[in-house]
């Protein structure tokens, strides 16, 4: 249900949150639900291998300019990360995609992994935040996905098919070499953009004696930064006959209560100042990682994806089984007629929305 | 198959059990008891879960319209639906003339395919295993056997990383040989491989059947091999009048576990390809398009009705093979009319 009438007769502090999360919590119910456990993006990227290829680090705070090899000061968008991730790509010769007799078919680390982000995830981040769908009956249901997704979608088949690859195709990512998809903690990849939550998972990276720091989200193809977040929440459900009691118990959980739940929840605290302990707590796991990466997730908690990837679509579970089989197949398939393959998705989708 | 019914034990009914001896009844009871844990496993986890999907299949019951609805009776409705769908492609018509291939389609395809290595791969080992002249058999036979000690699914994700076309050593050592790096196979990523590809994966584990074979071959009686010494049958003649009608109820055993191994074939495509489908929808076999059904799409009374179909099928083919049985299959001892 809507809590804003709650919110306001309880006087209830919501400044204690960046406004842009409030907003992240909003849908055409209205305001849903209040921040409590967030998962805020970043880039975790390898300094070591940025190292072995004269590379600078990526920025860690929102505004600031990448400096490239040759000095120039350039900002840190899709295009840069393109780049750069090349240039961090190497095959069995130690040989990038930019230089002569680069093999492509013995790459030994790639540039940048979209470490386990769905197919919309991507679209989100390169083409920004984006409604999914129009009308609001069954049968008056359309894919609305603007173009810069589909945009994202061949950049991210060039990624891997094109003619200098700097991201692992289905094979190579599924290589028990690689991982088996976790890439970036089998410290075969230079960068990789997830969000806080992966922190859970590279134990086998840091074992490894390898260590990795966070930078800023990039840029997108329409001049912002279009960041993403995962978040929890408590709800309140319509039917409740105390609407008041219940969100008296929702306002003690996401304040009071969540510092008792966060570090049950593994989360980050939506609160930016109750933000220190989880960093410490995370610190013990990977104590290389500075305080300005740290900081690097506070400042996301600015750039939520409004509405989210992982938002309603009508017929959502068929709909978004058809997102990841599309996604399966640019990954794995060589050769593929991308704008058919995209046109074939978007009359599918129109049809699952009205099915 | 009905002659072979009537020859099995005689089940107790309530009078035949009054008119036992109190031993007799404390040996039933006996019996049930420890039989107990089994009959309350079928009961809870196989005939209430069937005798449940069967009333699904009659339901729209679906998880996504929310968990406190009430699911309507549709009669056939869903059973209307699967004969129209295409992706299940339970009409022959479908078969050939949709964009993607259906799953049934898919499954008979595969079926006809690795059936016969299925049961010939085996076969074909035991047989070089019961030849006395093959040296280290008994190493042999454990190295063979060795690979169905392994969890499938293990072994799958030991074979996807054997056949990766990118860093598989299969390739590599294709590539070493001369093969040209375009002429590599991508394997799972293949629509022309995909099948080969599980066919290959499958073959690792055939040490079980092997095994049953071996135990069949050596339960050959050895004067039967003298004697067709003695009438001067070559080796073919004396494998196809001996040993393959002796064995034949190995084979056959075999052979009703392979096809019902193959309709409810899953866990490799599951596996290997995502369960998407891919390469081209040529792995969305009839089994996963179920689970997707149900549990993917959590439209619980038409994946009921999938399933249902799948067993009347399995069962058709099951009772056609008993009933061919006859033909073919020879029981030794049995007096054959």
């Amino acid at each position: 249900m809507d809590i804003t009438p709650q919110i306001e007769s309880s006087g209830f502090d919501t400044s204690i949150f960046d406004p842009a999360l409030v907003k992240f919590y909003q849908t055409e119910e209205g305001q849903v639900g209040l921040p409590f456990a967030v998962f805020p993006g970043a880039f975790f990227y390898r300094p070591d291998m940025f190292d072995e290829a004269g590379l600078n680090y990526p920025p860690q705070v929102y505004g600031e300019k990448y400096v490239m090899p040759d000095g120039s000061e350039v900002d840190w968008n899709w295009e840069t990360v393109t780049e750069v991730a090349k240039l961090l790509t190497v095959d069995v010769n130690g040989l990038n995609p930019t230089e002569a007799g680069f093999d492509r078919t013995q790459i030994v680390q790639v540039g940048y992994e979209p470490q386990w982000q769905s197919i919309l995830s991507v679209g989100t981040f390169y083409g920004g935040a984006a409604k999914m769908y129009s009308g609001d009956t069954k049968g008056s249901y359309e894919s609305t996905i603007p173009d810069s997704w589909k945009e994202s979608f061949q950049w991210l088949y060039d990624g891997m098919y094109g003619e200098q690859p700097f991201i692992a195709t289905g094979p190579l990512a599924g290589a028990p070499e690689f991982g088996n998809g976790n890439l970036f903690n089998a410290g075969k990849s230079a960068m990789g953009l997830t969000q806080t939550w992966y922190t859970c998972c590279l134990g086998d990276f840091a074992k490894a004696g390898n260590e990795f720091q966070l930078g800023i989200q990039p840029i997108g193809v329409n001049g912002e930064v279009n960041g993403r977040i995962d978040a929890d929440t408590f709800r309140i459900l319509k039917t409740t006959e105390h609407p008041d009691e219940a969100f008296e118990v929702l306002a003690y959980l996401i304040t009071t209560g969540a510092d008792k739940l966060l570090p049950i929840y593994g989360a980050m605290p939506a609160v930016p100042e109750k933000t220190d302990a989880f960093f410490e707590a995370k610190s013990k796991d990977y104590p290389f990682v500075t305080e300005e990466s740290w900081n690097v997730f506070v400042q996301g908690l600015a750039y939520p994806d409004a509405p989210s990837s992982e938002q309603y679509q009508p017929n959502s579970v068929k709909a978004n089984a058809r997102f990841s089989t599309f996604f399966d197949l640019l990954r794995n398939t060589e050769g593929l007629d991308f704008d058919a393959e995209y046109q074939k998705l978007i009359d599918d989708i129109n049809v699952l929305y009205n099915e | 198959m009905l002659e072979q019914l009537s020859k099995l034990p005689k089940v107790s009914t309530l009078t035949s059990v009054r008119k036992m001896m109190p031993l007799g009844r404390r040996e039933m009871r006996n019996g049930l008891l420890f039989l107990s844990p089994w009959l309350f496993g079928f009961l809870a986890f196989t005939f209430l879960p069937m005798i449940a999907t069967l009333i699904f299949s009659f339901l729209n019951l679906r998880i996504t319209d929310g968990i406190f609805g009430t699911p309507k009776f549709v009669g056939f409705d869903n059973y209307v639906q699967l004969f129209k769908d295409p992706q299940a492609g339970i009409s022959p018509g479908f078969w050939l003339s949709s964009e993607t291939p259906s799953s049934l389609w898919i499954t008979i395809k595969f079926a006809l395919f690795a059936l016969p290595i299925g049961i010939f791969a085996p076969l074909a080992l035991a047989l070089l295993m019961n030849n006395p002249n093959v040296k280290g058999q008994f190493y042999l036979r454990s190295l063979f056997y060795m690979p169905f000690i392994v969890p499938f699914v293990a072994s799958v994700f030991l074979w996807g990383g054997m056949l990766n076309s990118e860093t598989g050593w299969i390739n590599r050592v294709l590539l070493a040989l001369g093969t040209p790096r375009d002429s590599l196979p991508l394997w799972a990523n293949d629509v022309d491989w995909v099948y080969p590809t599980y066919v290959i994966m499958g073959i690792w584990g055939i040490g079980n059947a092997m095994l049953i074979m071996l135990a069949g071959l050596q339960g050959v009686p050895t004067e039967l091999y003298d004697a067709a010494k003695v009438d001067g049958a070559n080796s073919w003649a004396t494998f196809w009048n001996i040993t393959f009608p002796m064995i034949s109820p190995v084979i056959f055993y075999n052979l009703v576990l392979n096809i019902v191994g193959l309709f409810q074939y899953f866990l490799v495509p599951l596996v290997v390809n995502n369960g998407t489908g891919r390469p081209g929808g040529a792995t969305l076999f009839y089994n996963l398009y179920l689970y997707r059904t149900f549990f993917t799409f959590q439209n619980m009374s038409y994946g009921s009705t999938l399933a249902w179909f799948l067993f009347l099928v399995i069962l058709a083919v099951t009772i056609f093979l008993f009933a061919t049985a006859k033909y073919w299959v020879y029981y030794a001892g049995e007096a054959r009319s």
